[in-house]
């Protein structure tokens, strides 16, 4: 019963992501409605004030928006993917990095550029593992590091893909 | 366009229903979804060190400080033989908000319910030590060192509560894992 339950609630999680719409707290979505910002901000700290925002990519036939999280570190912007290789947006990303964000109420666009390393010791990496640790576990740990690279067999560690989000080449 | 509502109202009768089924019949929380009272059997045979658990991602909570039972699958470890109960606040506040009216919870661990008492911890003195397997294994962070608590983040961080034992419970505390 349970089992038909989750069943029900995923098929409609998938409809519900095919639509005009971006995600709903835990289900996808589809396109943004609206325009993008025109320009990037300068500083993306403003987003220390938001603990989740939506991302939408381009899918090979539909765009497709999901909540994530996002940190700033030195004025650029950051978001990341737990269990990345099995994330729909990720591999959307990988194909296609044109990515738009919904940031309280306001659209950006932006280029996703994957920045983690196999050692995890990327001066970008280690700048947001002690980003997110202040804002996400309000924990202050200079050293702090993220573990790059796939867990190793036996190893229940998330695979955690991190994105800094550039200007795009052409402004949409 | 009439055919496009019709859809939407499709979709979001089966997803309120299935919401309702959840929180109301199926036993504990559906994937994601938060569900009514959890249907494990009920024990009062409590264990004196709750190690063994941390095997399990998730631990299933239920509050009943409102009227309507919540359980939900809740972020946990045991440390130092005692439950925590890890809650960011990216994953919202009903729990917490549920704890702040009644600490008193049931936790179901392999079919089995228990009644625990949910506080508070606000000290620095192992935080770090408390989170850092649960870091690693949801967001692959190492603590790497001295950490402190960031004074007036409760909002933005993430809340800690240790699970103790009712009194009325204190005496059937047992001292092995079930």
């Amino acid at each position: 019963m349970k089992r038909a339950a989750l069943v029900a609630f995923v098929s409609c999680a998938i409809l519900a992501g095919c639509g005009p719409w971006g995600p709903q707290g835990i289900l996808a979505g589809g396109p943004f409605l609206g325009a993008a910002q025109q320009g990037p901000p300068k500083d993306w700290s403003f987003t220390d004030a938001e603990m989740l925002i939506g991302i939408e990519t381009r899918g090979e036939l539909f765009r497709h928006s999901v909540t994530i999280l996002c940190v700033s570190a030195d004025g650029k912007l950051y978001v990341m993917a737990r269990h990345a290789p099995k994330k729909r947006w990720v591999q959307n990303v990988l194909r296609d990095p044109r990515v738009r964000l919904q940031i309280a109420d306001r659209i950006y666009a932006g280029l996703a550029v994957r920045i983690d390393d196999e050692r995890g010791d990327a001066p970008d990496q280690t700048a947001v593992a002690r980003a997110f640790l202040r804002k996400y576990v309000g924990l202050d740990a200079p050293g702090a590091r993220a573990l790059g690279g796939a867990p190793a067999p036996g190893d229940d560690r998330a695979e955690v893909w991190t994105f800094r989000i550039d200007r795009p080449e052409v402004w949409p | 366009m009439r055919r496009a509502a019709r859809i939407a109202a499709v979709l979001l009768l089966l997803a309120g229903g299935g919401a309702v089924w959840a929180r109301l019949f199926a036993g504990g929380p559906v994937g994601p979804i938060p569900g009514g009272w959890l249907d494990g059997e009920p024990t009062r045979d409590l264990p004196r060190d709750w190690t063994f658990a941390n095997r399990a991602p998730y631990l299933l909570v239920e509050s009943r400080a409102f009227t309507l039972p919540w359980s939900g699958r809740v972020w946990f470890l045991a440390h130092r033989g005692r439950l925590h109960l890890l809650l960011p606040a990216f994953f919202g506040q009903d729990l917490e908000q549920r704890l702040q009216v009644d600490p008193r919870v049931r936790v179901e661990i392999d079919g089995k319910v228990y009644e625990q008492v949910a506080v508070s911890v606000t000290d620095d003195v192992d935080t770090a030590d408390l989170l850092a397997p649960v870091l690693r294994r949801q967001f692959a962070l190492e603590i790497g060192g001295a950490a402190r608590r960031i004074p007036d983040a409760k909002q933005a961080g993430m809340s800690i509560f240790r699970l103790e034992d009712p009194p009325a419970l204190a005496a059937s505390v047992g001292s092995s894992p079930p």
